[in-house]
């Protein structure tokens, strides 16, 4: 799934050039890329992201604009983006629950990126271009519950499962989602579903992020989660308003 | 059409051309209390929101006032039913100038009852519920209360005026029984989602538009010269101290919101400076014709005070009113009648007075808030009222009308036209 590295790593260059970054900066981001994405997660374009803002010390608005700007760059220049998956990483913690319990990794989590960078699917069927679309966004509102604190991620994640239930999705969707929340579960189930049930189970994750956050919070993470989705090549086909 | 024997109108009151124009007049500054209404509620609730809102606003004109034309009126100054009830005046042909002026300055006060509800329960209840319960509340529960307290322009007299109940422009009769139909509404509704947290802190929602709130709190300040003005119902000397005083308690309310905000340590913010100004200008129309000048001051200041209080409250017991309107209209509502009846010029706190003035203030909340939230509680049980979740997450807007109230910065709500 993942093009050619170097058509890649040129992509990266053309997004990063259109920042107006100083060339030595410039430089320093793709040698990151180099030694520690290209060999083994060229697709983990959202920890890339990550890692680079932390490096550049960015604050939040200026990481979305770096991700934006990347993201518009690949599907440009490079052609296909594949939703954030990592093969394993040694030396990496397990992933925690809210409550800091460790989680048993199922085989399919096992090479889980870090809560701060939900896992879709790293194996299994083809992803539908709604899928595509619906996780981004929803990784993105998780990551805002997230950045609110501990407190505010167990409130997101016995909100959603009233949520779930008062939207009525199926409790296979609603386990899912359930564990995807608490960083330890794959939604590769939701991969080939068909593409109206995206609407109701984006909703219970907003519901959820309104009682977690607040409103005012989960309203604009939902618009910037939107407006970060019709970056990806998958919102032609699907466009990210079909799930608001 | 159904018009019942028309009942002699007391005599002295609007005979004279000026006394109907000045009415008349009145009445429209009145009428643009609703503008008023509309751009501080709108202004306060999320621009997702606020068409829902304006076109409760209207609707709260609209279907409120023929409600009034055909039940209310008759039912608040028809012929009086051993001081209860009117019964006669339905509706009503309003031949003579004087009848007509009346009916429409009173049917302005009837939708600003009703229009009280809708900033509390903004951005969560659905517009056809919302409707119909408009129209319970100016075809039946303003009117009755009303009745009680005013009910005297044609035969007999409300029992409370009988009583010597003072409320010269309707802090009790208009602004506390809207802000206890407000109540009614708020807790059959339940809050916003993620109004508050699980441990029940309140988390501030902001408005879309503040300048539309001090627009909105301008335009509502401009049309209470006209409601309280207006009451005289004469165009005479009296109007010149009313408006001053009504002007003094807007000034001191907004000085006193401003102080609750200051000694409780909270930021001082301008809409609630504006609702303290409101809450002073409740606090006043009761007791506008009968007060002086620093009696006023002092009624609009402890308003402003009380509106801050009163919104803290609110929030302690989890209940979310958007715009503070039970605070406003419904507890300064009841100190604006206290203290009528504590600074009634020449009869400086007389205790039997202000134990009238207690009886009509427990007979409104008695009355009023049962009977709203009934009202509620069958429309939420027979038509729906509150709107679903995803309906909050869309925007009322779109939802409930089809339409944004911005749509070139709401392109995320527009979902392509589905529902």
């Amino acid at each position: 799934m993942v093009s050619e590295p170097s058509r890649r790593r040129a992509a990266l260059r053309i997004g990063l050039q259109g920042l107006h970054l100083p060339e030595s900066q410039i430089l320093a981001a793709l040698r990151l890329w180099d030694e520690d994405y290209a060999p083994t997660r060229p697709a983990a374009l959202a920890e890339y992201v990550k890692d680079l803002a932390l490096r550049l010390g960015y604050s939040i608005e200026e990481r979305h604009q770096l991700r934006v700007a990347l993201y518009v760059a690949i599907a440009r220049h490079d052609g296909r983006i594949v939703p954030a998956t990592s093969p394993p990483m040694p030396g990496r913690a397990p992933l925690r629950a809210p409550n800091g319990v460790a989680h048993a990794a199922s085989p399919v989590t096992a090479p889980a990126a870090p809560a701060t960078a939900p896992v879709a699917t790293s194996r299994g069927p083809a992803k539908s271009p709604a899928f595509v679309v619906f996780f981004a966004m929803a990784a993105d509102i998780l990551k805002a519950v997230q950045r609110a604190g501990v407190a505010a991620q167990d409130d997101f994640t016995q909100a959603l499962e009233q949520h779930c239930s008062a939207q009525r999705l199926p409790v296979d969707v609603a386990v899912a989602l359930g564990r995807w929340s608490r960083g330890g579960g794959s939604l590769a189930l939701l991969a080939t579903h068909p593409a109206d049930g995206f609407a109701a189970a984006l909703h219970a994750i907003y519901a959820a992020a309104a009682e977690a956050v607040g409103p005012a919070e989960a309203d604009r993470q939902l618009a910037r989660a939107a407006t970060a989705a019709e970056a990806l090549p998958e919102a032609e086909a699907f466009a990210p308003h079909r799930l608001l | 059409m159904l018009t019942l024997t028309p009942t002699a109108r007391a005599q002295g009151t609007l005979e004279a051309p000026a006394d109907i124009a000045w009415v008349i007049t009145a009445a429209a500054l009145v009428f643009f209390m609703q503008a008023g209404f509309a751009l501080l509620e709108g202004g306060a609730s999320r621009a997702k929101n606020s068409v829902n809102v304006i076109m409760k606003n209207y609707a709260d004109l609209c279907f409120g006032v023929i409600a009034y034309w055909m039940l209310g009126f008759g039912l608040m100054f028809g012929a009086s039913v051993a001081g209860w009830v009117g019964a006669s005046q339905f509706f009503p042909e309003l031949a003579t100038g004087a009848d007509a002026s009346f009916f429409v300055f009173q049917a302005m006060f009837a939708a600003t009852a009703a229009t009280i509800v809708s900033g509390a329960v903004a951005e969560r209840m659905r517009y056809s519920g919302y409707v119909l319960a408009s129209i319970v509340i100016t075809g039946l529960i303003y009117p009755v209360f009303g009745a009680w307290a005013w009910g005297s322009f044609y035969q007999g007299e409300g029992w409370l005026r009988q009583l010597g109940f003072v409320d010269f422009a309707g802090s009790t009769v208009v602004h506390s029984v809207g802000g206890w139909c407000a109540l009614a509404g708020i807790m059959v509704l339940g809050p916003r989602l993620g109004r508050f947290s699980t441990a029940g802190v309140a988390r501030p929602i902001a408005g879309h538009n503040l300048p539309m709130v001090a627009l909105g709190g301008f335009i509502l300040w401009l049309g209470w010269f006209g409601f309280n003005g207006g009451s005289t119902l004469a165009a005479n000397g009296d109007v010149g101290i009313i408006t001053v005083n009504t002007h003094l308690s807007g000034c001191a309310g907004f000085v006193g919101a401003q102080l609750a905000q200051r000694l409780l340590r909270q930021p001082m913010l301008m809409s609630i400076s504006v609702n303290g100004s409101i809450a002073g200008l409740v606090s006043i129309t009761a007791g506008c014709a009968t007060m002086s000048p620093g009696f006023a001051l002092f009624s609009g200041l402890l308003g402003g005070v009380l509106s801050v209080l009163g919104v803290n409250l609110l929030e302690r017991l989890r209940l979310d009113d958007v715009v503070g309107a039970v605070s406003v209209h419904g507890i300064c509502g009841v100190w604006g009648t206290l203290a009528a009846g504590l600074f009634y010029r020449g009869d400086l706190f007389d205790p039997a007075r202000l134990g009238v003035q207690a009886v009509g203030i427990l007979a409104a909340f008695l009355w009023a808030f049962p009977a709203a939230w009934l009202t509620y509680w069958l429309l939420s049980r027979i038509v729906g009222l509150r709107a679903p979740t995803l309906h909050e997450q869309r925007g009322l807007d779109f939802t409930e009308h089809d339409e944004i109230g911005y749509p070139e910065f709401q392109k995320e709500l527009t979902h392509g036209g589905r529902k």
